[in-house]
Order: structure tokens, then sequence, then C-alpha cells
């Protein structure tokens, strides 16, 4: 099933706006969007390698052809209760366009599954509005209603950021 | 040049350029020692020359301008000796060429330690110098010296006019004339004039000869000696004239005339010099990336093999017979192509023996003491990676053997030994690691003045003899308040240690009042791959670097004993060490692991892996010991953080990830505690 399709490229010219791909993944029920440019693959879940001195929701190290990569559970790290592992957790990796121009940072986000590929406008997108202090809102770049339900745009770069993944190891007070 | 090329060029001008400034100190320092060779000085000429050129190509004028001097005063070394303060001033040049260099470049250096400002001031000052040096003795024909002394006070034309006639036959010798009209370019603002009177009908045009002549511009106040070096390549095949655009004669007709009107640099037609390119027929510049790719994939294809390797030995019933053999062959291939390829990594010591010659000399006159250095093994080889960090340690110890080391030379005669000081530095490979070895013949180290720091400080009272020495490294413990001007931040001997450490070497010494003192370096040869024994722990593996493996034990009821309040304890070879599970220490207990944390005790019949780093010694208690193995170090920093304890990661035979143990930071980070016999702990520093 593919998501709603482009609209005539002749009114993307009147307006001016651009349309962007997402990928959308599922955490429990509510579903993510990620920037399709960001994502490198999925993979399914295999065993990682835990890491010293990591807060629990960094799975650990997973070799990708040669990279190692971290691997983040998405759940754990917004807060959301965990979820058993199943057949269908899968593993998306993506690339973050990041401070180093040589080598963009990988890291892999655990997650319930993959949902579809949308073509979002940009314009549609809104900011998310103030809804407490959920540790997910750092993440969320805006909210797009589709249909019926709310895609949830998470801001990749952000989430791969070196320097934010130092501030949290500092302020949570027990890193296991 | 367009900007994205230029860059890639700078990076290329800035490494050649590095490489021709150690040419051309390295001629110095032998002049200076009387050591050279009826081919230094030429050899000297052609670096700078070399120098001179590539930075009129950038457009580095001041470097272009100093780069000509310096050739003058070498010109000058060919038919007499330079005095000893022109030397000393050459080799401040050279420095100065570094520092204007280093500016223009990237800050790509590891390990520059001094960041020194270059006022245009000091730029100025050291052409004056070179420019007095030069005239100082008349009577040196021709050349660069007669013919161009650009003092600052004589000022120069406003541009030259230059009539440029080549001979038929000129571009025969691979001479094009738009290459020598871009040099002027490079100068300042050109008009050319071509004059094609001369050119026959198509029939009679023979394509190798040059028909053309012509009249060119240059407004730009250069010194006429800038001018003539363009043409230097092709003085014998034109006929040329260049004259000064603000003076009063007018330009005469375009027609040629035989005589030019001033000597081309006769000096350098003598030369023999090799063209730009100047290097060495045997050795190919390469970029470092480009050898870290290779690097990497043969390290894939390593592991990939591995991989392999374990499904053959587990699946033998079902594969082909002859497979096996097959498979053997592979993995010695495999391992021999890369111990090729991690050779190219390798760089000879000589690279930092050199900078060791100039430290030596520059501290030794500064400080008015007479030191000479023994230099040996300067061809062993070792991963520049390594290397490049143990530069600034090296520096520290021998400007410590030469600054406290080597006493004056009136101190020398009193106690009957020879007046000039010898420091002798070696570097040699024994078992597997690369030994360097300083030492000097001078006072030693004295144990009453270390016992006297030791008691100020508080540290403990009744240090046995052989422990004493060991405090040197101590951090804050040198009872010297330095304000040395060339002294970056970290250094100390603590930080000595503590680099080598981190490289996962070791770093000792010995001492004899009054004979002097030797210090010596244990360095692994690359830090690309690591000899290592796998372990389990906490449900994963792990890999201990086998160089910092003292042994591994398995805990018996008589050796291993809980102390009151205090971790257990292990008798190991009269001595007390601190044992700690592993998966503690990291706090990191994987998934599958049998125990949970609140279980974590030492019991007798444990395996134990003693280790050493940095002078201390633990124990890790593991679940298992597993093969020993050759792993390719991979980087975590790349994607994720640098995390303590850990030095990188390895991909194992099956494809899983196992981590490579930093035993320097763990041993640091667990407290630099000995404990003696008596059970009590000793805390050596904080």
């Amino acid at each position: 099933m593919t998501g709603p399709e482009r609209t005539a490229t002749a009114s993307d010219a009147e307006t001016g706006s651009t349309a962007r791909q997402f990928l959308t993944c599922f955490l429990g029920e509510e579903e993510y969007a990620l920037d399709i440019l960001r994502v490198q693959e999925i993979r399914c879940w295999d065993r990682a390698t835990r890491i010293p001195h990591t807060s629990s929701y960094v799975k650990g190290l997973i070799n990708l052809r040669g990279d190692i990569v971290p691997v983040v559970d998405l759940r754990e790290r917004f807060g959301l209760p965990s979820a058993a592992y199943g057949p269908q957790t899968v593993v998306v990796v993506v690339k973050a366009q990041n401070d180093d121009p040589d080598h963009a940072r990988t890291i892999g986000l655990v997650v319930d599954a993959v949902s579809d590929v949308y073509d979002l406008e940009l314009a549609a997108i809104r900011p998310p509005p103030a809804m407490g202090s959920s540790r997910a809102m750092d993440f969320i770049q805006g909210l797009v209603p589709q249909q019926d339900r709310l895609l949830i745009i998470l801001d990749v770069d952000r989430l791969v950021d070196l320097k934010v993944l130092l501030e949290e190891t500092a302020r949570l007070s027990v890193p296991m | 040049m367009n900007p994205e090329r230029r860059e890639q060029y700078l990076k290329l001008f800035l490494s050649e350029s590095a490489d021709l400034l150690d040419v051309l100190e390295a001629g110095l320092l032998s002049l200076e020692q009387g050591k050279s060779s009826v081919r230094t000085v030429p050899e000297m000429l052609r670096a700078v020359h070399t120098l001179k050129g590539n930075s009129a190509t950038f457009g580095f004028f001041d470097l272009v301008a100093i780069s000509h001097r310096v050739e003058g005063l070498l010109e000058k070394a060919r038919r007499d000796d330079l005095a000893p303060d022109a030397l000393s001033h050459l080799l401040a040049v050279v420095d100065l060429i570094r520092a204007i260099l280093r500016k223009r470049g990237p800050a790509t250096e590891p390990h520059a330690t001094d960041v020194v400002e270059i006022t245009e001031e000091q730029v100025q000052v050291a052409l004056r110098k070179l420019d007095a040096l030069q005239s100082s003795s008349p009577g040196d024909k021709g050349g660069v010296g007669g013919a161009a002394v650009p003092s600052s006070a004589r000022s120069l034309p406003a541009g030259w006019r230059i009539v440029f006639a080549p001979h038929a036959r000129m571009l025969l010798s691979a001479n094009d004339p738009v290459l020598l009209f871009r040099a002027l370019e490079a100068l300042g603002p050109l008009t050319i004039e071509a004059d094609v009177s001369a050119l026959p009908d198509l029939t009679d045009f023979d394509a190798e000869l040059c028909y053309l002549r012509w009249t060119l511009y240059l407004r730009c106040d250069v010194p006429r000696d800038l001018v003539m070096d363009v043409f230097e390549w092709v003085e014998g095949d034109c006929n040329l004239e260049v004259t000064p655009i603000d003076d009063a004669a007018p330009a005469t007709t375009a027609a040629p005339h035989r005589a030019a009107t001033a000597p081309v640099s006769a000096s350098f037609a003598s030369s023999t010099l090799s063209p730009l390119d100047g290097t060495d027929a045997a050795f190919i510049r390469v970029d470092v990336e480009k050898i870290e790719t290779l690097i990497n994939m043969v390290g894939e294809l390593f592991i990939t093999q591995s991989m392999l390797s374990r499904y053959g030995l587990e699946n033998t019933a079902a594969l082909p017979s002859g497979f096996q053999d097959d498979l053997a062959l592979l993995e010695r291939n495999t391992r021999e192509l890369q111990e090729s390829v991690l050779r190219i990594r390798m760089v000879p010591m000589d690279f930092v023996f050199q900078r060791m010659t100039r430290v030596v000399r520059d501290l030794a006159n500064q400080l008015g003491k007479q030191v000479s250095l023994a230099l040996s093994g300067g061809g062993t080889e070792i991963d520049k990676s390594v290397l490049e960090r143990i530069v600034d340690p090296l520096v520290h110890l021998m400007r410590n053997a030469v600054d406290h080391g080597i006493e004056p030379t009136a101190a020398r005669r009193r106690a009957g030994k020879p007046e000039t000081g010898l420091i002798s530095l070696s570097a040699q490979h024994r078992s597997g690691a690369v030994v360097v070895e300083l030492a000097d013949d001078g006072a030693g180290i004295s144990r009453a003045a270390l016992r006297a720091r030791a008691r100020q400080l508080n540290l403990l009272d009744d240090v046995p003899d052989d422990r004493l020495l060991d405090l040197i490294f101590v951090s804050g413990f040198s009872t010297r308040k330095e304000v040395d001007v060339h002294s970056g931040r970290g250094v100390g001997l603590d930080a000595v240690r503590r680099n080598v450490a981190a490289l996962g070497g070791t770093v000792n010494v010995w001492s004899e009042e009054g004979k002097g003192t030797r210090f010596e370096l244990r360095l692994p040869l690359t830090l690309a791959i690591v000899d290592g024994q796998l372990v389990r722990a906490g449900g994963q593996i792990y890999l201990f670097p086998l160089l910092s493996i003292v042994e591994c034990v398995q805990a018996s009821a008589a050796r291993l004993h809980a102390v009151a309040n205090a971790r257990p304890v292990l008798m190991f070879r009269e001595e007390c060490v601190a044992v700690y599970r592993l998966e503690e220490v990291l706090e990191c207990v994987s998934p599958d692991a049998a125990e949970r944390f609140d279980e974590f005790t030492v019991a007798a019949g444990d395996l134990l892996a003693v280790v050493e780093a940095g002078g201390l010694r633990v124990a890790f208690r593991v679940d298992e010991l597993l093969e020993q193995q050759q792993v390719v170090v991979k980087n975590i920093e790349r994607n994720f953080r640098r995390v303590s304890g850990i030095l990188g990661a390895t991909v194992l035979g099956d494809g899983s990830v196992a981590l490579i143990l930093d035993v320097a930071g763990l041993c640091e980070q667990l407290g630099g505690s000995r404990v003696d016999s008596a059970g009590a702990r000793q805390e050596v520093h904080a």
C-alpha cells in the first residue's frame, strides 16, 4: 500500500511548496515519521554487545558490514513502557547529517514495526504544542495530520547528536 | 586556480614544504657540526629553490622573499663556509617558515606544541638580517648576491617591461611560454603583446618551432630577480630584455636585439636543479586517508576470512575434502596481505630523531652546556600514529636530560667526567614491541631529594628503593617550577607516562647518582591491530591486549584473601593485588548473563586475569578464558562516543562485536592503590 500520491507537480510549482518522503514506524499505537533521506536501511533485531556505563536504552553495538553502530531503543529513550522484542521488531538504521562532513554518524533505532513511506507536504507540518515534559519532546520536529492519524516527525539529527547524548548521560543519575 | 583544486594542492604543498624544510634543517645542522658532504649544500639549494617556486605558485610572497634570500646565503656557502651566527639565523628562519606554513594550513597537526604568532614585523626583521648576512662578505661574483640586494630601504620600480624572444628551437626543450607567462602573472598584473610578424605560411610552418615573440608588461613592484627567475629555465634559448617601467627610456621596437641588458642570474645555471617535483623517484606521496581505507578493507577481508574459517571448522563433515586445505591457504594469504598493508603505515624512527637533534642543540646552546647526541636505530619502523603520539613525550624526556640530567661543564670537569655530556637515543625491535631508550651520563636522580619530596607531599613514609624512582611519574611530584616558554599544556613526567600507557606501552626509569639516568619506553608496533586475550564476563566477550596481561591465574583458596571492608585481594608474586569483577567495574551485564549484580563475589577457583598498566596492577575476575587472537581495532567514537575503560571494538569470527579493554584507563580509574604485604592500602597518588 502506498501513501497518498504526490500532488501534481504543476501545483507544486505554483505554490512553491516542497514535499518530502518519510518512513513511518510504530511505537505502540503511535506512528513516528523519519526523513527517508536519512534512513540507511532496515534490519531485523539481533543480539547487540552492551556498552559499559551507558543508559539502558542503549542496547549495544552491532556490526554493520564493518561499521560499528550503536543501537538505541526508542521506546525506552522516550520513556514509554518497554515491550518485549518479537519477530517483527526491527532496527531502523539512520544516518544524521551532523557536524563532521566526512562521516555521517549512524545509529540504529529499535522500533516495534515499520509502517509505510509517505509524501508529506512540508507546509502541512505543524509545530508540536507544549505537551509537558515527555522525553520525546526534545526530538519531535512537528506533527502532521494524515487521514485519521497523526504522524509525529522526529528530528533524526538530534537523535544522533553526540552532545545531546552526553548531556543525557550526565543528567541521568543512575547510568544503568 | 579554482578553489577546490587549490585546497587539494595546498595540502600537498604544506606536506611537501615540511619535508623540504626538514632537508634544509638537517643540512644546516650537519654544516654546523662539520659533518656535511659535498652534496649537502646542493641538496639544500634544491630544497629551498623548490620551496620558493611552490610558494610563488600559491602567491605566498613572504615565503618567496624569505626563500630567495636563503638561497642567496646558501649560494655563498658553496664557496666559503657560513659563519656560525649565519647558520643559527638560518635555523631560526626555518622555524619562521614553519610557523608561517602552520598559519596557512588547516590545524591538522595533532602534536603541534607551540603555536607561535608570526607578525609582519618578525618577517621583516628576519629578512633584514638575511640581507645583512648576505652582504657581509664582499667579492662574491655576480649571482644573486650581487645583482639583487633588495634591502627594505631601496624602492622598486612600478613594474617591468619584458621583451621575450624565444629562439626557434626553444619549444623543443619542452618549455611552454604560456607557463612562463602564468608564473609572471602570479607576481602581479600582466599585459601581453604578441608579435606574430615572423609567422610563415602554413605550408612552411613547422609546428615544433617558435615563431612568436612577446612584449610583456608586469605592473608590480617585485625585485628584478623574481622576474629573471621565471625565465631561468629558458635563459639559453631566448633573447630576454627586462627593463624597469618607470624608467624614462621608451620601449624600443619589438624587433629583438642580441644582447640582454642585464645578466641572467648566472649562479643558478651551474647547479643541477631538478624539476619542480624534486621528489625521489622511489617514493610516492599518498594521502593518509587512502591508506586508512585500504587498511579498513583488508581488515574486513580478515574478518570475513575468519568467519569462513570458523564455518569450515564447524562443518568439516559437510564440506568436500580439500576444502579445509583451501581455507588454510586463504587464511595464510589474508594474514600476509594484512601484514603487508600494515607495513605501509610504518615509518622509521628517523622522523623523530631529527627533531631530537634540533631540540638538544637549541637547549644546550640556550643553557650553555656541552652536549652531544648519539642516535642509533633510526631505521627502526613504527606505526605512524604511534610515532606521532610519542614525539612529545620523547621531546620532554630529552629536554629533561639536557636541562636536569647533564651537568654544567664546570661541574662535569670537577667530577672527572668528559666536558661534553653524552645523551644516547636508540630504538630497536624487541619481542614484538619497539623499545626506545634515552640515556644520559649526567647527574642521575638523587634518592635523597626524592625521599624529601615524598615526605613533603605527605606520601608514604617508607618506600623501598626500587619504588622510589617511580615517584617521578607521579603528578605534581616535580619540585621544579618551570616557566618554560616551550612547554605546552600537559607536560610533565606524569603526562609522559599517561600518554605512553594510553598507547598500550610502558615507560620505566633507571638511575644512578653521579653516573646517569636511563628511560626505557616500550611501545606497540601498531595501533591498528592488537594481539589480545578474549574473555567472557557478564555474558559477553571482551578482549585484553596481550601486552597488558601479566598472567592469568586460577585463584586458589590459599592465595585469595578477603580483607575486611575492602576488596578481595590476591597474593601474586609476593605482592597483593586487588581483585575486581570485570562486569562490575564496567557496569555492564548482558541480558544473557548468568548472574545478576547483587550476586557478585569472587570465590576460590575463579579465573583471574592479572593486568598491568602504568605501574599499577589489578586482577579481573572473568567467567571464562577464550582464545588468543589478533584483531583489527575499530573506533567506536565514529558513531557513538568515547567510553571509559574501552579502547575500541572489534568484530569476531561470528560477526559479533567484542569490546577491547583500555587497561591503562581501567587501572587509573580504579585508583592508584598498591597494596603492600601487610594488607594495608597505600595511596601512591590520588
